[in-house]
């Protein structure tokens, strides 16, 4: 009896431990399928943080929003970020708020640092990884181009009920990955 | 009795027997009251020990690979194959669970792979799918995974690894106490098997290498989750802590008879000379008035009742240990687990005066040492005498390069400690002269 009831409780441990990773993937296949695609443009990054080794240290540009007025905040809170799009198709944090937003796209964020006038806040979209021996490359051709005006950089993000999926990271309208392949 | 001794009371038993000194019937109770000695197989040893290597190497082997981030291959068959090698393990402990159940080595290795692969797969699914950064939510979440198989396959690696893996997450919190508390609770969690581990005959090598890793770790996170509300409170809570590990490791446990497979004992009595000799300084008692570890107002509310807590326990089962080997009369162990008891002492006088504590560390670490150095000269046994030699020379060569105190003061001390030296001295040569 003992015997069996460990076996029963190692099988459903065994299922949880596949049941997370597997959730995980369909979460991302979900969204980067139906979600709606945004491009968001990035800055560059501090050099000392960005060299990791195997990914590119991403900082997207638009990571700062007035402060509506009368809204409590706390660094670490989480709040839903509106988004729209500019002229040139970049995404916008439009405006944050403390509810869901309805009828519109959102991503949910996290509070940094906040003032009077103005709130920082952190988008969970920090890194891009690749194969090993392209990463510092792809970084290096990523800061140059993100800190010159004439081609920009950006990523593609799907986002679908306040949960980003990053596609693909752009430098110039041609992905990192062409850029990396044509240099060779 | 230990083991060794029985060892040796054993081979020397048929010499005792032929030459008169003991009848046959004697020597036959003998075996019989003390039982036949089993002695840790070394097979078992090198089994476990290629299992656990083997399985920690291929796993690291595969987490190299996959870090390689194939880009040839299409995102949905790299998300397959981040599963593989999750799927591999389970595949594995699940067939070692159902056919081999009673294989340690077999056990200990499947579970020691699985609980690498778990938190492989996770890392090789949040690089296919670029997943921003959060350390602590990931090393939590693959530790909370792998730690029933500590209980199911009664594995002794991944929960060191559970144990390294919480210091990790803890470690993200040091500014915030109140979340690496949690560290404590989960800490728990593996304590069960520890001590049901620390009574298997198989296990004392896994369960030494488990102490080992919770000596440190536990010692690392109290740094940052105790006595944050009360500056100079380390001074209690550290001689505490090293002295419950001391006095703990040096517990009776079936099977134990040798150092090594006490860590708690050996680190335990490093940490009381080190804290004894760093308390003979002022810096520590200094630190109770001078702020340098400063509450926070997040930690001087309500907030810190669980660091207040955990400090009263650590301190009463530190004080509860030492009465015990105050009752057992191993004066030894009382008299370096009477540390908690002085700090305490220093500690409510230090914010008045820095001298008095300090004079009594001087007094302490001095006449611990002493005490030492004696108890090894009677036993005739090296080890203890120059552990106590070392003490002395610790402290005797700290005090003379000491700049604070005048010369003439310290002339006079070490002249009175020599007299007293070459008076003990005489003392013993009389004693042992007189009994010759």
């Amino acid at each position: 009896m003992r015997k069996e009831l460990i076996l029963g409780l190692f099988a459903s441990l065994i299922v949880v431990q596949i049941a997370l990773p597997v959730s995980m993937i369909v979460q991302r296949e979900s969204t980067l399928k139906n979600g709606t695609a945004f491009r968001f443009k990035t800055a560059p990054v501090d050099p000392y943080d960005a060299f990791r080794g195997r990914y590119v240290a991403l900082r997207v540009e638009v990571n700062k929003v007035n402060r509506p007025q009368g809204m409590d905040l706390t660094s670490g809170q989480k709040v839903f970020a509106q988004l729209s799009v500019d002229e040139k198709g970049y995404a916008q944090i439009s405006q944050i708020a403390t509810q869901k937003p309805r009828g519109a796209d959102y991503l949910i964020v996290t509070v940094g640092y906040s003032s009077a006038h103005e709130v920082s806040l952190h988008l969970p979209i920090d890194r891009y990884y690749m194969e090993e021996k392209a990463a510092p490359r792809a970084e290096q051709i990523y800061r140059d181009h993100s800190r010159r005006d004439k081609q920009e950089a950006y990523v593609i993000v799907r986002i679908k009920d306040g949960f980003a999926v990053v596609e693909g990271l752009y430098v110039g309208d041609q992905s990192i990955e062409d850029i990396l392949r044509q240099k060779n | 009795m230990n083991k060794k001794m029985v060892q040796w009371l054993y081979q020397e038993l048929p010499e005792l027997i032929d030459k008169g000194v003991l009848p046959q019937s004697a020597a036959d109770k003998l075996r019989e009251h003390y039982g036949s000695i089993k002695s840790a197989n070394q097979k078992w040893f090198v089994i476990i020990l290629c299992g656990v290597l083997g399985a920690l190497l291929i796993g690291l082997g595969i987490i190299l690979l996959f870090a390689h981030n194939w880009e040839e291959l299409s995102r949905s068959v790299r998300a397959v194959l981040s599963l593989l090698p999750l799927v591999v393990a389970q595949a594995l402990a699940m067939g070692v669970m159902l056919k081999r159940p009673k294989s340690q080595a077999l056990k200990e290795g499947t579970a020691t792979f699985l609980s690498l692969m778990v938190g492989a797969s996770i890392a090789l699914i949040s690089q296919t799918y670029h997943i921003p950064s959060d350390t602590p939510t990931f090393i939590l979440t693959w530790m909370l995974l792998i730690v029933p198989l500590v209980y199911f396959m009664q594995a002794t690696i991944p929960a060191a690894i559970f144990v390294v893996g919480i210091t990790a997450w803890a470690g993200h919190f040091w500014d915030e106490p109140l979340k690496a508390f949690l560290f404590w609770p989960l800490l728990a969690m593996v304590i069960p098997h520890f001590i049901w581990s620390l009574r298997q005959e198989k296990y004392a090598i896994r369960s030494a290498i488990l102490a080992m890793v919770m000596a440190v770790d536990i010692c690392v996170v109290a740094g940052s989750t105790l006595g944050r509300t009360w500056s100079g409170s380390w001074i209690v809570i550290h001689s505490s802590l090293i002295t419950v590990f001391y006095l703990f490791g040096a517990w009776e446990f079936k099977g134990i008879s040798t150092h090594w497979q006490r860590p708690f004992q050996v680190l335990g009595g490093l940490g009381i000379f080190i804290m004894m000799f760093l308390l003979t300084f002022s810096f520590p008692w200094e630190s109770i008035t001078g702020g340098r570890y400063c509450a926070t107002p997040e930690t001087s509310s309500w907030s810190a009742i669980p660091d207040h807590i955990l400090t009263f326990l650590l301190v009463g089962g530190a004080l509860l240990l030492f009465f015990q080997y105050a009752k057992r009369q191993d004066w030894m162990r009382t008299l370096f687990g009477a540390l908690p008891l002085f700090a305490l002492i220093g500690y409510a006088f230090g914010a008045t005066s820095v001298v008095f504590p300090m004079l009594l560390f001087n007094v302490f670490l001095l006449s611990a040492s002493v005490f030492r150095l004696m108890i090894g000269i009677r036993t005739n046994h090296l080890g203890v005498i120059n552990t106590g030699m070392l003490m002395l020379s610790a402290l005797v060569l700290a005090r003379f390069f000491d700049s604070e105190i005048n010369f003439v003061l310290k002339g006079l001390v070490f002249i009175f400690l020599g007299v007293g030296f070459l008076a003990t001295n005489v003392m013993i040569l009389r004693r042992k002269g007189g009994a010759a």
